[in-house]
């Protein structure tokens, strides 16, 4: 009778050191891990001027201003410096998600970042010159530690824009 | 000493020319900001809480910008302030962020310690302690032939 008890509690023990074992892996395991980004990304996202994805302007007059909002989000698992670049192009630039456009910049918006958060701006623009089929990027930058500068972060989005000249009265 | 003349002559050019001083500033104010956001990373490394330079340097970029849009060169001191306030205090905050560490690392070897205790513990005494219980708790039953 007293050999049969010591063998249960022998397995009692064996089942209760294994549940300790497993949990105090799994808990190792997270503290090890926690904070840890599997897949870094950063997000870039320009809404109408209601601040939802449409009601993009398509057609405007020259010096016609309009709103759009931007959207930059930090999911890189570090602080990060953003700056984004605004450029007006054409049909014939070309841009991706290597290279930038290779155009002067027409406006530039900067904002620091911590991991997980995100920022949605308004900013009003308008084009000087009248052309048909112009493209608007918009280009996420991020500051390179390593380099000392801006890198380009392949993440663009892009207006296309018809701009006429006022009507004469 | 010729250097120190080259200094005065080039801050005399730049005080005769308040565009050019602007230029100047807006300038230094961005050499500062990529250099508050390399402490500020450097401090989040080390463990820090860096969510108030960040905040600092935010208010400090969109003086940047109105300062920039409006030539003010006010706003544009103000950011440079801001700047430097958060270079100064990015490594107290980093410091921080290693002494939370090193506090996070201390507290989970106790929990790790605890645990190995308990286990040996319960290794050791529990069959003795489970049949005592076990006993106290029947021993007012009575066994039937």
């Amino acid at each position: 009778m007293e050999s049969e008890g010591l063998i249960v509690d022998e397995q009692v023990m064996a089942v209760v050191l294994a549940v300790l074992v497993i949990v105090g892996v799994f808990a190792g395991s997270q503290t090890f891990f926690a904070g840890r980004v599997v897949e870094p990304f950063s997000e870039l996202g320009v809404l109408g001027p209601k601040m939802k994805i449409g009601d993009y302007p398509r057609e405007l007059i020259v010096d016609e201003s309009f709103t759009l909002y931007l959207h930059v989000g930090n999911h890189e698992g570090r602080v990060m410096y953003y700056t984004l670049l605004v450029k007006l192009g054409n049909r014939t630039t070309s841009i991706s998600d290597e290279e930038p456009m290779d155009v002067s910049v027409f406006a530039r918006y900067e904002v620091v970042l911590l991991d997980g958060k995100n920022w949605t701006r308004p900013v009003t623009l308008s084009v000087e010159e009248p052309g048909v089929n112009y493209r608007l990027v918009f280009e996420l930058w991020a500051y390179n530690e390593g380099v000392r500068d801006f890198v380009y972060h392949g993440r663009w989005c892009q207006l296309w824009l018809n701009v006429t000249k006022p009507a004469v009265p | 000493m010729v250097s120190a003349l080259l200094l005065i002559s080039v801050s005399l050019v730049v005080a005769s020319n308040p565009a050019s001083s602007e230029l100047a500033l807006k300038a230094r104010v961005r050499l500062e900001l990529a250099e508050a956001f390399v402490a500020v990373a450097e401090a989040e490394r080390l463990g820090g809480d860096v969510s108030g330079l960040v905040d600092e340097l935010n208010q400090a970029l969109i003086l940047l910008e109105e300062g920039e849009m409006r030539n003010d060169e006010v706003m544009l001191q103000e950011a440079l302030s801001k700047v430097e306030d958060v270079v100064a205090r990015a490594p107290v905050v980093g410091q921080g962020g290693v002494a939370a560490m090193q506090a996070r690392t201390v507290q989970s070897l106790l929990v790790v310690g605890v645990v190995v205790a308990l286990g040996v513990i319960v290794w050791h005494y529990e069959p003795k302690i489970f049949w005592r219980l076990w006993v106290r708790n029947k021993r007012r039953w009575k066994v039937k032939a």
